[in-house]
């Protein structure tokens, strides 16, 4: 991607091409960090926000789509620890969570990831979906490479233990 | 199921979600505008003549953060003498930094020493909603309270209460405004108190009166995480440039909140002490002969 200048509506324009590509599967991972619908809304808006903010100098950045997945999960975690710990997930499911065929495999996903830390949901979300090294998520949360290890292996046992026999029904449906 | 098959099962789980993309991705490039703009302002002085503007709109067409006017006076503001926030000031700032551009209108506050307070009605195109910024600070002769000792959570009704990295404490709350025992309009709050002593609270409703008025729209305008980042903005201080609290003076007049009440009122009896306490400001607000 090239320089884009900043502000102006040259710049303006490329970034509204970036958000609309990068929308979809950021909001994708955000559910999953968020695991409310709502609140990953409002989380893709941030990071967009945040990336307009430094679109300038976005040359210097190998892959914009991919460094705002690092910033997406960054700001979740800053948000939860700005916030209380309390997490209400919205009561009523949006029609598009609820209906489409691998609704039952989302919605119990959903519910097992709400169970664990949030920074170990960040883990996983940035191992299993963005589909990252053990160094890169390391590097992507400030973290050790050993620390990130445990965190996963942690959550992925709590995942098998919430999900237990129902995971395997649910990947062969 | 080794660790791989987890890769598949977070992929199918969200492979065939279909988000919001151009709604998303255009509300992230005007959010990211409102914070650059702020950013960009923070320290150039304060938006006088911009000021000039609003007042002669009367019910204002604001763009958030689109006019070019700020609030903010911690830096820059060119030596000007400082004096204590006014609710006219408290108006102005508030209607700098909306966190979505909308139509307001309404304007009404009232102050005292370490209290200013102004309600507004804020109309985004989806319904008209009351919204109240009360800006408390210790004044020169009180004690300083720590920020715990003021934001407390005790009971669920009072929200959730969290400690900030700057030791801010900030209380997030959902609720209703109750009436006599009976809820109507929903009510939303965000209230920060930080180390220097500040109370920022900002409430919003689903209605454009907090009582005796239907609700206009399903809930309130704002999110719950632009009502925080709302009261977490610098921009509020209760020391501002003399210039700006002239310059802000004819936003309003205490007698609107009176007339404010008054006109929701069909008995029409309503004098500034019940006005005051409709709007949740303190009764001694009011200046005296009311």
């Amino acid at each position: 991607m090239g320089r884009a200048t900043h502000p102006g509506p040259v710049a303006d324009a490329a970034f509204g091409q970036f958000a609309r590509a990068n929308a979809a599967p950021l909001f994708r991972s955000a559910l999953l960090l968020t695991t409310d619908w709502h609140r990953a809304e409002d989380l893709v808006q941030d990071t967009l926000a945040r990336m307009y903010r430094i679109w300038g100098g976005i040359a210097r950045i190998d892959n914009p789509a991919a460094y705002a997945q690092t910033v997406l999960a960054r700001q979740f975690l800053s948000q939860r620890r700005r916030r209380s710990s309390g997490e209400i997930p919205s009561a009523a499911l949006p029609e598009a969570l609820a209906t489409d065929a691998d609704a039952d495999l989302r919605l119990a996903l959903l519910s097992a990831l709400r169970s664990l830390r949030p920074a170990d949901r960040a883990v996983v979300v940035l191992r299993y979906l963005a589909d990252r090294s053990v160094e890169q998520v390391a590097a992507d949360l400030d973290r050790s490479p050993s620390s990130v290890k445990v965190q996963s292996m942690r959550a992925l046992a709590q995942l098998r233990e919430l999900l237990g026999a129902e995971l395997t029904e649910l990947i062969q449906n | 199921m080794d660790d791989d098959d987890f890769g598949t099962l977070f992929r199918r789980a969200v492979a065939t979600l279909d988000p919001p993309s151009e709604r998303l991705a255009e509300a992230g490039l005007q959010r990211g505008r409102r914070q650059r703009q702020r950013r960009r302002l923070a320290g150039v002085g304060t938006g006088a003549a911009v000021l000039a503007g609003v007042v002669g709109l009367g019910a204002a067409v604001l763009s958030a953060g689109a006019g070019g006017g700020s609030g903010r006076t911690a830096a820059g503001s060119g030596g000007a003498r400082p004096v204590a926030v006014t609710p006219q000031a408290v108006l102005q700032t508030a209607l700098d930094t909306l966190p979505a551009p909308g139509r307001t209108s309404g304007y009404a506050g009232a102050g005292m020493d370490g209290y200013s307070g102004t309600t507004f009605v804020y109309d985004d195109g989806h319904g008209a909603a009351a919204v109240q910024v009360t800006l408390e600070y210790p004044p020169a002769h009180a004690g300083r309270k720590s920020p715990g000792a003021v934001v407390v959570c005790k009971t669920k009704a009072d929200g959730d209460c969290s400690v900030l990295a700057d030791g801010s404490h900030l209380r997030l709350r959902q609720g209703q405004q109750d009436t006599s025992g009976v809820p109507n309009s929903t009510e939303w709050e965000a209230q920060l108190v930080r180390p220097d002593g500040v109370s920022i609270d900002i409430i919003e409703w689903n209605a454009p009166e907090p009582k005796a008025a239907p609700g206009s729209r399903p809930a309130p305008p704002f999110t719950m995480a632009e009502l925080a980042a709302w009261v977490e903005d610098p921009v509020w201080q209760s020391r501002i440039p003399a210039h700006r609290a002239t310059a802000t003076a004819r936003l309003f007049t205490p007698a609107d909140l009176q007339a404010k009440v008054a006109g929701a009122n069909s008995h029409g009896a309503v004098d500034c002490a019940k006005a005051a306490h409709a709007h949740k400001l303190p009764a001694g607000s009011c200046p005296t002969g009311h």
